[in-house]
Protein backbone atom coordinates (compact mmCIF):
# COMPACT_ATOMS: atom_id res chain seq x y z
CA UNK A 1 0.00 0.00 0.00
CA UNK A 2 2.69 2.44 1.02
CA UNK A 3 4.98 1.62 -1.87
CA UNK A 4 2.28 2.11 -4.50
CA UNK A 5 0.97 5.39 -3.18
CA UNK A 6 4.45 6.93 -2.87
CA UNK A 7 4.92 8.04 -6.53
CA UNK A 8 1.45 9.59 -6.61
CA UNK A 9 2.32 11.58 -3.58
CA UNK A 10 5.57 12.90 -5.04
CA UNK A 11 4.05 13.73 -8.42
CA UNK A 12 1.33 15.91 -7.10
CA UNK A 13 3.06 17.40 -4.16
CA UNK A 14 2.21 20.92 -5.18
CA UNK A 15 -1.49 20.17 -5.06
CA UNK A 16 -1.38 18.23 -1.89
CA UNK A 17 0.74 20.73 -0.08
CA UNK A 18 -2.35 22.82 0.30
CA UNK A 19 -4.14 20.03 2.07
CA UNK A 20 -1.07 19.26 4.12
CA UNK A 21 -0.77 22.81 5.34
CA UNK A 22 -4.44 23.10 6.09
CA UNK A 23 -4.40 20.11 8.37
CA UNK A 24 -1.64 20.87 10.86
CA UNK A 25 -3.23 18.82 13.59
CA UNK A 26 -2.46 15.61 11.77
CA UNK A 27 1.17 16.65 11.37
CA UNK A 28 1.74 17.53 15.00
CA UNK A 29 -0.17 14.71 16.63
CA UNK A 30 1.36 11.85 14.68
CA UNK A 31 4.80 12.99 13.40
CA UNK A 32 6.17 9.50 12.96
CA UNK A 33 3.10 7.70 11.68
CA UNK A 34 3.91 8.44 8.09
CA UNK A 35 2.06 5.37 7.06
CA UNK A 36 -1.21 6.43 8.54
CA UNK A 37 -0.85 9.85 6.94
CA UNK A 38 -0.34 8.45 3.53
CA UNK A 39 -3.27 6.13 3.98
CA UNK A 40 -5.45 9.01 5.00
CA UNK A 41 -4.93 11.07 1.86
CA UNK A 42 -6.35 8.75 -0.77
CA UNK A 43 -9.44 8.22 1.40
CA UNK A 44 -10.00 11.87 2.15
CA UNK A 45 -9.49 13.10 -1.39
CA UNK A 46 -10.44 10.46 -3.93
CA UNK A 47 -9.23 12.43 -6.96
CA UNK A 48 -6.68 14.94 -5.76
CA UNK A 49 -4.79 14.97 -9.03
CA UNK A 50 -7.64 15.74 -11.37
CA UNK A 51 -6.59 19.14 -12.64
CA UNK A 52 -9.85 19.89 -14.40
CA UNK A 53 -11.92 19.85 -11.24
CA UNK A 54 -9.70 22.35 -9.52
CA UNK A 55 -11.48 25.69 -9.59
CA UNK A 56 -8.92 28.48 -9.39
CA UNK A 57 -10.84 31.67 -10.13
CA UNK A 58 -8.13 33.92 -8.81
CA UNK A 59 -5.60 32.87 -11.43
CA UNK A 60 -7.81 32.51 -14.52
CA UNK A 61 -9.87 35.44 -15.92
CA UNK A 62 -12.44 33.40 -17.88
CA UNK A 63 -14.64 30.53 -16.78
CA UNK A 64 -13.62 28.37 -19.70
CA UNK A 65 -12.01 25.86 -17.45
CA UNK A 66 -14.34 23.16 -16.24
CA UNK A 67 -15.71 20.43 -18.48
CA UNK A 68 -18.95 20.51 -16.57
CA UNK A 69 -19.23 24.28 -16.89
CA UNK A 70 -18.66 24.07 -20.62
CA UNK A 71 -21.30 21.41 -20.99
CA UNK A 72 -23.81 23.51 -19.08
CA UNK A 73 -23.02 26.55 -21.16
CA UNK A 74 -23.54 24.61 -24.37
CA UNK A 75 -26.93 23.43 -23.12
CA UNK A 76 -27.97 26.98 -22.24
CA UNK A 77 -26.91 28.30 -25.61
CA UNK A 78 -28.79 25.54 -27.39
CA UNK A 79 -31.97 26.49 -25.56
CA UNK A 80 -31.44 30.18 -26.26
CA UNK A 81 -30.97 29.40 -29.91
CA UNK A 82 -34.27 27.55 -30.04
CA UNK A 83 -36.05 30.54 -28.51
CA UNK A 84 -34.49 33.11 -30.81
CA UNK A 85 -35.22 31.04 -33.87
CA UNK A 86 -38.84 30.65 -32.84
CA UNK A 87 -39.13 34.39 -32.28
CA UNK A 88 -37.66 35.06 -35.68
CA UNK A 89 -40.22 32.83 -37.40
CA UNK A 90 -43.10 34.37 -35.48
CA UNK A 91 -41.97 37.87 -36.39
CA UNK A 92 -41.54 36.84 -40.03
CA UNK A 93 -45.07 35.50 -40.18
CA UNK A 94 -46.47 38.64 -38.61
CA UNK A 95 -44.57 40.99 -40.91
CA UNK A 96 -46.51 39.74 -43.88
CA UNK A 97 -49.83 40.33 -42.15
CA UNK A 98 -48.74 43.78 -41.05
CA UNK A 99 -47.75 44.64 -44.60
CA UNK A 100 -51.11 43.44 -45.85
CA UNK A 101 -52.84 45.66 -43.32
CA UNK A 102 -50.89 48.64 -44.64
CA UNK A 103 -51.89 47.78 -48.21
CA UNK A 104 -55.51 47.23 -47.26
CA UNK A 105 -55.76 50.55 -45.57
CA UNK A 106 -54.49 52.36 -48.60
CA UNK A 107 -57.68 52.58 -50.73
CA UNK A 108 -59.48 54.29 -47.86
CA UNK A 109 -56.79 56.87 -47.30
CA UNK A 110 -56.40 57.55 -51.00
CA UNK A 111 -60.10 57.96 -51.62
CA UNK A 112 -60.29 60.37 -48.71
CA UNK A 113 -57.48 62.40 -50.20
CA UNK A 114 -59.27 62.58 -53.54
CA UNK A 115 -62.46 63.80 -51.93
CA UNK A 116 -60.53 66.39 -49.97
CA UNK A 117 -58.74 67.56 -53.05
CA UNK A 118 -61.85 67.92 -55.16
CA UNK A 119 -63.74 69.72 -52.43
CA UNK A 120 -60.87 72.11 -51.97
CA UNK A 121 -60.67 72.71 -55.70
CA UNK A 122 -64.32 73.56 -55.86
CA UNK A 123 -64.46 75.59 -52.72
CA UNK A 124 -61.64 77.89 -53.51
CA UNK A 125 -63.97 80.67 -54.38
CA UNK A 126 -66.18 80.09 -51.39
CA UNK A 127 -65.01 80.91 -47.96
CA UNK A 128 -64.90 77.56 -46.29
CA UNK A 129 -63.28 77.52 -42.92
CA UNK A 130 -61.69 74.32 -41.82
CA UNK A 131 -60.08 74.49 -38.42
CA UNK A 132 -57.66 71.70 -39.08
CA UNK A 133 -55.93 73.48 -41.93
CA UNK A 134 -55.48 76.71 -40.02
CA UNK A 135 -51.87 77.84 -40.22
CA UNK A 136 -50.94 79.83 -37.15
CA UNK A 137 -47.61 81.25 -36.06
CA UNK A 138 -46.04 78.37 -34.23
CA UNK A 139 -45.35 78.73 -30.54
CA UNK A 140 -45.80 75.23 -29.23
CA UNK A 141 -45.27 71.96 -31.05
CA UNK A 142 -46.57 68.54 -30.08
CA UNK A 143 -44.40 65.56 -30.98
CA UNK A 144 -46.17 62.22 -31.20
CA UNK A 145 -43.55 59.49 -30.82
CA UNK A 146 -44.54 55.99 -31.83
CA UNK A 147 -42.45 53.22 -30.28
CA UNK A 148 -42.98 49.54 -29.69
CA UNK A 149 -44.29 47.64 -26.72
CA UNK A 150 -41.76 44.89 -26.44
CA UNK A 151 -38.01 44.76 -26.66
CA UNK A 152 -35.68 42.38 -28.46
CA UNK A 153 -36.03 44.35 -31.67
CA UNK A 154 -32.53 45.65 -32.15
CA UNK A 155 -32.12 49.41 -32.48
CA UNK A 156 -35.72 50.09 -33.41
CA UNK A 157 -36.96 51.92 -30.32
CA UNK A 158 -33.67 53.70 -29.77
CA UNK A 159 -33.68 55.10 -33.29
CA UNK A 160 -37.10 56.69 -32.81
CA UNK A 161 -36.26 58.07 -29.39
CA UNK A 162 -32.98 59.52 -30.60
CA UNK A 163 -34.85 61.27 -33.41
CA UNK A 164 -37.29 62.69 -30.86
CA UNK A 165 -34.42 63.97 -28.74
CA UNK A 166 -32.80 65.61 -31.77
CA UNK A 167 -36.04 67.28 -32.72
CA UNK A 168 -36.48 68.57 -29.19
CA UNK A 169 -32.99 70.09 -29.38
CA UNK A 170 -33.83 71.74 -32.69
CA UNK A 171 -37.04 73.16 -31.31
CA UNK A 172 -35.27 74.44 -28.24
CA UNK A 173 -32.72 76.19 -30.45
CA UNK A 174 -35.52 77.79 -32.43
CA UNK A 175 -36.97 78.99 -29.17
CA UNK A 176 -40.17 77.01 -29.50
CA UNK A 177 -42.00 75.28 -26.73
CA UNK A 178 -42.69 71.59 -27.10
CA UNK A 179 -44.58 68.72 -25.57
CA UNK A 180 -44.30 65.00 -26.18
CA UNK A 181 -47.09 62.48 -26.60
CA UNK A 182 -45.67 59.00 -26.32
CA UNK A 183 -47.33 55.94 -27.80
CA UNK A 184 -45.97 52.53 -26.86
CA UNK A 185 -44.60 51.09 -23.63
CA UNK A 186 -40.95 51.50 -24.54
CA UNK A 187 -41.36 55.18 -25.22
CA UNK A 188 -43.41 55.62 -22.06
CA UNK A 189 -40.69 54.04 -19.93
CA UNK A 190 -38.04 56.19 -21.58
CA UNK A 191 -39.88 59.45 -21.02
CA UNK A 192 -40.88 58.58 -17.50
CA UNK A 193 -37.23 58.54 -16.56
CA UNK A 194 -36.72 61.93 -18.13
CA UNK A 195 -39.22 64.39 -16.76
CA UNK A 196 -39.25 66.79 -19.66
CA UNK A 197 -42.56 68.25 -20.79
CA UNK A 198 -44.91 65.36 -21.31
CA UNK A 199 -48.60 65.42 -21.97
CA UNK A 200 -50.01 61.96 -22.34
CA UNK A 201 -48.79 58.47 -22.26
CA UNK A 202 -50.87 55.97 -24.15
CA UNK A 203 -50.16 52.69 -22.58
CA UNK A 204 -49.22 50.27 -25.23
CA UNK A 205 -50.86 49.03 -28.28
CA UNK A 206 -52.75 45.83 -28.61
CA UNK A 207 -50.97 43.45 -30.90
CA UNK A 208 -52.33 44.93 -34.05
CA UNK A 209 -52.91 48.64 -34.54
CA UNK A 210 -56.62 49.27 -34.96
CA UNK A 211 -58.52 52.38 -35.88
CA UNK A 212 -59.87 52.54 -32.34
CA UNK A 213 -56.39 53.24 -30.97
CA UNK A 214 -55.75 55.68 -33.78
CA UNK A 215 -58.97 57.40 -32.78
CA UNK A 216 -57.79 57.84 -29.19
CA UNK A 217 -54.62 59.56 -30.35
CA UNK A 218 -56.52 61.52 -32.99
CA UNK A 219 -59.06 62.82 -30.45
CA UNK A 220 -56.32 63.92 -28.14
CA UNK A 221 -54.35 65.69 -30.83
CA UNK A 222 -57.48 67.22 -32.33
CA UNK A 223 -58.56 68.67 -29.01
CA UNK A 224 -55.13 70.15 -28.37
CA UNK A 225 -54.89 71.67 -31.83
CA UNK A 226 -58.37 73.14 -31.99
CA UNK A 227 -58.12 74.63 -28.51
CA UNK A 228 -54.97 76.40 -29.79
CA UNK A 229 -52.77 74.97 -27.07
CA UNK A 230 -50.66 73.44 -29.79
CA UNK A 231 -49.91 75.11 -33.10
CA UNK A 232 -48.27 72.22 -34.90
CA UNK A 233 -48.37 68.47 -34.50
CA UNK A 234 -45.56 66.29 -35.73
CA UNK A 235 -45.62 62.54 -35.94
CA UNK A 236 -42.39 60.58 -35.43
CA UNK A 237 -42.58 56.97 -36.55
CA UNK A 238 -40.53 54.40 -38.40
CA UNK A 239 -41.16 54.09 -42.07
CA UNK A 240 -40.89 50.63 -43.52
CA UNK A 241 -38.22 50.86 -46.21
CA UNK A 242 -37.23 47.24 -46.55
CA UNK A 243 -36.95 44.17 -44.38
CA UNK A 244 -33.45 45.11 -43.35
CA UNK A 245 -33.72 48.85 -43.26
CA UNK A 246 -36.22 51.11 -41.59
CA UNK A 247 -36.05 54.85 -41.15
CA UNK A 248 -37.56 56.98 -38.45
CA UNK A 249 -39.24 59.97 -40.10
CA UNK A 250 -40.85 63.12 -38.85
CA UNK A 251 -44.13 63.91 -40.53
CA UNK A 252 -46.26 67.01 -40.00
CA UNK A 253 -49.71 65.86 -39.06
CA UNK A 254 -51.43 69.15 -38.35
CA UNK A 255 -52.11 71.61 -39.86
CA UNK A 256 -53.28 69.53 -42.81
CA UNK A 257 -52.12 70.67 -46.19
CA UNK A 258 -54.81 71.60 -48.65
CA UNK A 259 -53.88 68.82 -51.01
CA UNK A 260 -53.95 66.26 -48.25
CA UNK A 261 -50.49 64.95 -48.92
CA UNK A 262 -48.32 63.84 -46.07
CA UNK A 263 -45.40 66.22 -45.96
CA UNK A 264 -42.04 66.05 -44.37
CA UNK A 265 -40.91 68.83 -42.05
CA UNK A 266 -39.27 70.54 -44.98
CA UNK A 267 -42.46 70.37 -46.99
CA UNK A 268 -41.31 67.54 -49.22
CA UNK A 269 -44.01 65.03 -49.86
CA UNK A 270 -43.22 61.68 -48.34
CA UNK A 271 -46.16 59.84 -49.79
CA UNK A 272 -45.03 56.65 -51.42
CA UNK A 273 -46.25 56.65 -54.97
CA UNK A 274 -44.99 53.19 -55.68
CA UNK A 275 -44.87 50.77 -52.86
CA UNK A 276 -43.33 47.39 -52.59
CA UNK A 277 -45.21 44.54 -51.17
CA UNK A 278 -43.19 41.80 -49.57
CA UNK A 279 -44.09 38.17 -49.72
CA UNK A 280 -42.52 35.63 -47.47
CA UNK A 281 -42.08 32.47 -49.47
CA UNK A 282 -39.88 29.42 -49.38
CA UNK A 283 -37.29 28.64 -51.95
CA UNK A 284 -35.19 25.49 -51.64
CA UNK A 285 -36.52 25.02 -48.17
CA UNK A 286 -35.27 28.35 -46.90
CA UNK A 287 -37.32 31.41 -46.12
CA UNK A 288 -36.78 34.19 -48.62
CA UNK A 289 -38.44 37.46 -49.35
CA UNK A 290 -39.81 38.38 -52.74
CA UNK A 291 -40.99 41.77 -53.75
CA UNK A 292 -44.06 42.67 -55.69
CA UNK A 293 -44.76 46.17 -56.83
CA UNK A 294 -48.12 47.61 -56.05
CA UNK A 295 -49.05 50.24 -58.59
CA UNK A 296 -49.72 53.49 -56.86
CA UNK A 297 -52.81 55.44 -57.64
CA UNK A 298 -52.23 57.80 -60.50
CA UNK A 299 -53.77 61.01 -59.35
CA UNK A 300 -55.42 62.34 -62.47
CA UNK A 301 -56.57 65.88 -62.32
CA UNK A 302 -60.28 65.65 -62.71
CA UNK A 303 -62.58 68.54 -62.23
CA UNK A 304 -66.15 67.55 -62.82
CA UNK A 305 -68.54 69.62 -60.82
CA UNK A 306 -69.65 67.66 -57.85
CA UNK A 307 -73.05 68.06 -56.38
CA UNK A 308 -72.93 68.41 -52.65
CA UNK A 309 -75.69 66.67 -50.79
CA UNK A 310 -74.80 68.66 -47.75
CA UNK A 311 -73.03 71.93 -47.39
CA UNK A 312 -69.31 71.54 -48.22
CA UNK A 313 -68.31 73.00 -44.88
CA UNK A 314 -70.25 70.29 -43.11
CA UNK A 315 -68.70 67.62 -45.29
CA UNK A 316 -65.21 68.95 -44.68
CA UNK A 317 -65.89 69.11 -40.96
CA UNK A 318 -66.71 65.46 -40.91
CA UNK A 319 -63.98 64.51 -43.36
CA UNK A 320 -60.99 66.04 -41.61
CA UNK A 321 -61.13 63.97 -38.40
CA UNK A 322 -61.54 60.86 -40.51
CA UNK A 323 -58.51 61.82 -42.52
CA UNK A 324 -56.53 62.50 -39.37
CA UNK A 325 -57.51 59.10 -38.07
CA UNK A 326 -56.42 57.38 -41.26
CA UNK A 327 -53.04 59.13 -41.25
CA UNK A 328 -52.35 58.14 -37.67
CA UNK A 329 -53.48 54.59 -38.36
CA UNK A 330 -51.15 54.35 -41.32
CA UNK A 331 -48.25 55.59 -39.18
CA UNK A 332 -49.09 53.01 -36.51
CA UNK A 333 -49.27 50.20 -39.04
CA UNK A 334 -46.00 51.10 -40.71
CA UNK A 335 -44.35 51.43 -37.33
CA UNK A 336 -45.61 48.01 -36.34
CA UNK A 337 -44.37 46.45 -39.57
CA UNK A 338 -40.93 48.02 -39.07
CA UNK A 339 -40.81 46.78 -35.49
CA UNK A 340 -41.54 43.25 -36.63
CA UNK A 341 -38.89 43.46 -39.34
CA UNK A 342 -36.34 44.76 -36.82
CA UNK A 343 -37.21 41.97 -34.41
CA UNK A 344 -36.86 39.42 -37.17
CA UNK A 345 -33.41 40.70 -38.00
CA UNK A 346 -32.28 40.92 -34.40
CA UNK A 347 -33.44 37.38 -33.67
CA UNK A 348 -31.87 36.11 -36.87
CA UNK A 349 -28.52 37.61 -35.86
CA UNK A 350 -28.90 36.23 -32.34
CA UNK A 351 -29.54 32.77 -33.74
CA UNK A 352 -26.47 32.96 -35.96
CA UNK A 353 -24.35 34.13 -33.05
CA UNK A 354 -25.68 31.33 -30.88
CA UNK A 355 -24.81 28.74 -33.52
CA UNK A 356 -21.26 30.08 -33.83
CA UNK A 357 -20.77 30.30 -30.08
CA UNK A 358 -22.03 26.76 -29.65
CA UNK A 359 -19.59 25.55 -32.28
CA UNK A 360 -16.65 27.27 -30.60
CA UNK A 361 -17.62 26.05 -27.17
CA UNK A 362 -18.09 22.51 -28.44
CA UNK A 363 -14.57 22.57 -29.83
CA UNK A 364 -13.19 23.83 -26.52
CA UNK A 365 -15.24 21.26 -24.63
CA UNK A 366 -13.98 18.41 -26.74
CA UNK A 367 -10.44 19.61 -26.35
CA UNK A 368 -10.76 19.72 -22.57
CA UNK A 369 -12.42 16.37 -22.47
CA UNK A 370 -9.69 14.77 -24.58
CA UNK A 371 -6.97 16.40 -22.51
CA UNK A 372 -8.50 14.99 -19.37
CA UNK A 373 -8.71 11.52 -20.82
CA UNK A 374 -5.13 11.75 -22.06
CA UNK A 375 -3.98 12.88 -18.64
CA UNK A 376 -5.65 9.97 -16.92
CA UNK A 377 -4.18 7.51 -19.38
CA UNK A 378 -0.73 8.99 -18.91
CA UNK A 379 -0.97 8.71 -15.17
CA UNK A 380 -2.13 5.13 -15.33
CA UNK A 381 0.73 4.30 -17.67
CA UNK A 382 3.23 6.11 -15.46
CA UNK A 383 1.92 4.28 -12.44
CA UNK A 384 2.14 0.98 -14.27
CA UNK A 385 5.72 1.82 -15.32
CA UNK A 386 6.64 2.61 -11.75
CA UNK A 387 5.48 -0.82 -10.70
CA UNK A 388 7.77 -2.53 -13.14
CA UNK B 1 -56.61 51.05 -57.67
CA UNK B 2 -56.51 51.49 -61.42
CA UNK B 3 -56.71 54.98 -62.88
CA UNK B 4 -60.23 56.15 -63.44
CA UNK B 5 -61.65 55.74 -66.99
CA UNK B 6 -62.77 58.94 -68.72
CA UNK B 7 -66.43 59.97 -68.67
CA UNK B 8 -68.27 58.01 -71.35
CA UNK B 9 -70.73 59.70 -73.63
CA UNK B 10 -73.42 57.05 -73.16
CA UNK B 11 -74.71 55.92 -69.82
CA UNK B 12 -73.10 52.60 -68.85
CA UNK B 13 -75.31 49.70 -67.89
CA UNK B 14 -73.63 48.86 -64.60
CA UNK B 15 -72.44 50.80 -61.60
CA UNK B 16 -68.96 50.04 -60.24
CA UNK B 17 -68.92 50.04 -56.47
CA UNK B 18 -65.95 50.19 -54.08
CA UNK B 19 -66.74 49.79 -50.42
CA UNK B 20 -63.62 50.64 -48.42
CA UNK B 21 -62.89 50.65 -44.70
CA UNK B 22 -59.76 51.98 -43.00
CA UNK B 23 -58.39 48.50 -42.63
CA UNK B 24 -59.94 46.57 -45.51
CA UNK B 25 -61.88 46.75 -48.78
CA UNK B 26 -65.15 44.89 -48.57
CA UNK B 27 -66.11 45.45 -52.20
CA UNK B 28 -63.70 46.51 -54.85
CA UNK B 29 -64.71 47.28 -58.41
CA UNK B 30 -67.90 45.26 -58.16
CA UNK B 31 -70.37 45.71 -61.01
CA UNK B 32 -73.89 46.20 -59.70
CA UNK B 33 -77.23 47.58 -60.84
CA UNK B 34 -78.01 49.93 -57.98
CA UNK B 35 -76.94 50.89 -54.50
CA UNK B 36 -78.93 52.67 -51.83
CA UNK B 37 -76.82 54.65 -49.41
CA UNK B 38 -77.99 56.09 -46.08
CA UNK B 39 -77.10 59.75 -46.55
CA UNK B 40 -77.70 62.21 -43.74
CA UNK B 41 -80.46 63.72 -45.87
CA UNK B 42 -82.14 60.34 -46.27
CA UNK B 43 -81.89 57.16 -48.30
CA UNK B 44 -80.29 57.91 -51.64
CA UNK B 45 -80.49 55.57 -54.58
CA UNK B 46 -77.60 55.53 -57.03
CA UNK B 47 -78.06 54.17 -60.56
CA UNK B 48 -75.54 54.04 -63.36
CA UNK B 49 -75.14 57.47 -64.87
CA UNK B 50 -75.80 59.28 -61.59
CA UNK B 51 -74.53 62.82 -61.46
CA UNK B 52 -71.24 63.32 -59.66
CA UNK B 53 -72.03 63.76 -55.96
CA UNK B 54 -70.35 63.90 -52.59
CA UNK B 55 -72.56 62.84 -49.72
CA UNK B 56 -72.04 62.32 -46.02
CA UNK B 57 -73.53 59.16 -44.60
CA UNK B 58 -75.27 58.50 -41.31
CA UNK B 59 -75.40 55.13 -39.55
CA UNK B 60 -77.66 52.95 -41.61
CA UNK B 61 -78.00 50.23 -44.15
CA UNK B 62 -76.25 50.12 -47.49
CA UNK B 63 -78.18 47.99 -49.96
CA UNK B 64 -76.46 46.58 -53.00
CA UNK B 65 -78.72 45.35 -55.82
CA UNK B 66 -77.16 42.95 -58.27
CA UNK B 67 -79.70 41.35 -60.59
CA UNK B 68 -82.08 39.61 -58.20
CA UNK B 69 -79.56 39.51 -55.40
CA UNK B 70 -79.76 42.05 -52.61
CA UNK B 71 -76.90 42.37 -50.14
CA UNK B 72 -77.21 44.58 -47.10
CA UNK B 73 -74.40 46.08 -45.05
CA UNK B 74 -74.68 48.15 -41.94
CA UNK B 75 -72.45 51.22 -42.06
CA UNK B 76 -71.44 53.16 -38.99
CA UNK B 77 -70.91 56.37 -40.95
CA UNK B 78 -68.79 57.61 -43.78
CA UNK B 79 -68.89 59.23 -47.18
CA UNK B 80 -70.21 58.36 -50.60
CA UNK B 81 -68.27 59.73 -53.51
CA UNK B 82 -69.99 59.24 -56.86
CA UNK B 83 -68.06 60.04 -60.00
CA UNK B 84 -69.39 61.06 -63.37
CA UNK B 85 -68.38 57.75 -64.96
CA UNK B 86 -70.63 55.58 -62.79
CA UNK B 87 -68.04 54.66 -60.21
CA UNK B 88 -69.16 54.93 -56.62
CA UNK B 89 -66.62 54.99 -53.79
CA UNK B 90 -68.24 54.39 -50.45
CA UNK B 91 -65.96 54.98 -47.50
CA UNK B 92 -67.17 53.78 -44.14
CA UNK B 93 -65.46 53.76 -40.79
CA UNK B 94 -67.03 50.40 -39.97
CA UNK B 95 -69.26 48.15 -42.03
CA UNK B 96 -70.59 44.65 -41.49
CA UNK B 97 -73.00 42.47 -43.47
CA UNK B 98 -76.38 42.46 -41.75
CA UNK B 99 -76.45 38.72 -41.19
CA UNK B 100 -73.48 39.02 -38.85
CA UNK B 101 -75.29 41.27 -36.40
CA UNK B 102 -76.82 39.77 -33.26
CA UNK B 103 -80.30 41.26 -32.69
CA UNK B 104 -80.47 40.46 -28.96
CA UNK B 105 -77.28 42.44 -28.38
CA UNK B 106 -78.78 45.31 -30.38
CA UNK B 107 -81.87 45.36 -28.14
CA UNK B 108 -79.76 45.26 -25.05
CA UNK B 109 -77.57 48.10 -26.30
CA UNK B 110 -80.59 50.18 -27.19
CA UNK B 111 -82.18 49.89 -23.75
CA UNK B 112 -78.83 50.55 -22.10
CA UNK B 113 -78.19 53.73 -24.05
CA UNK B 114 -81.76 54.99 -23.60
CA UNK B 115 -81.29 54.62 -19.85
CA UNK B 116 -77.98 56.43 -20.05
CA UNK B 117 -79.57 59.23 -21.99
CA UNK B 118 -82.26 59.66 -19.34
CA UNK B 119 -79.73 59.58 -16.54
CA UNK B 120 -77.19 61.84 -18.27
CA UNK B 121 -76.39 65.06 -16.49
CA UNK B 122 -73.51 66.69 -18.37
CA UNK B 123 -73.57 67.65 -22.04
CA UNK B 124 -70.78 65.22 -22.84
CA UNK B 125 -72.69 62.31 -21.34
CA UNK B 126 -75.85 63.37 -23.14
CA UNK B 127 -74.05 63.55 -26.47
CA UNK B 128 -72.45 60.15 -26.01
CA UNK B 129 -75.69 58.54 -24.96
CA UNK B 130 -77.50 60.16 -27.88
CA UNK B 131 -74.97 58.76 -30.32
CA UNK B 132 -75.41 55.31 -28.81
CA UNK B 133 -79.18 55.56 -29.10
CA UNK B 134 -78.96 56.71 -32.73
CA UNK B 135 -76.66 53.91 -33.79
CA UNK B 136 -78.62 51.21 -31.99
CA UNK B 137 -81.99 52.36 -33.24
CA UNK B 138 -80.59 52.44 -36.76
CA UNK B 139 -79.29 48.90 -36.24
CA UNK B 140 -82.68 47.88 -34.92
CA UNK B 141 -84.47 49.41 -37.86
CA UNK B 142 -82.02 47.74 -40.21
CA UNK B 143 -82.63 44.33 -38.71
CA UNK B 144 -86.40 44.57 -38.57
CA UNK B 145 -87.02 46.65 -41.69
Amino acid sequence: MIVTSFPFFSMSTSNLSAWVISKPSIHESVPLSFRSQLNLFPVLDPTPFSRTNVYQPSTLPSIQNGVRELRERIETIKNTQKVTEAMKLVAAAKVRRAQEAVINGRPFAETLVEVLYSINEQCQSEDVEVPLTAIRPVKKVALVAITGDRGLCGGFNNAVLKKVENRIEELKNLGLDYTVISVGKKGNAYFEKRPSLNVDRFIGREYFPTSKEAQVIADNVFALFVSEEIDKVELIYTKFVSLIKSDPVICTLLPLTAKGEACDVKGISIDASEDEFFRLTTREGKLTVERDHVMGLKRSIFSPNYQFEQHPAQILDALMPLYLNSQILRALQESYASELAARMNAMSNATDNAVELKKNLSIAYNRERQAKITGEILEIIAGADALV
Amino acid sequence: MTPRPPTPSTIPSKLTVNLVLPYDSLLSAKEVDMVIVPATTGQMGVLPGHVATIAELKPGVLTVHEGNEVKKYFLSSGFAFIHANSVADIMAVEATPLDQIDSSLVQKGLTEFTQKLNAASTDVEKAEAQIGVDVHSALNAALTG
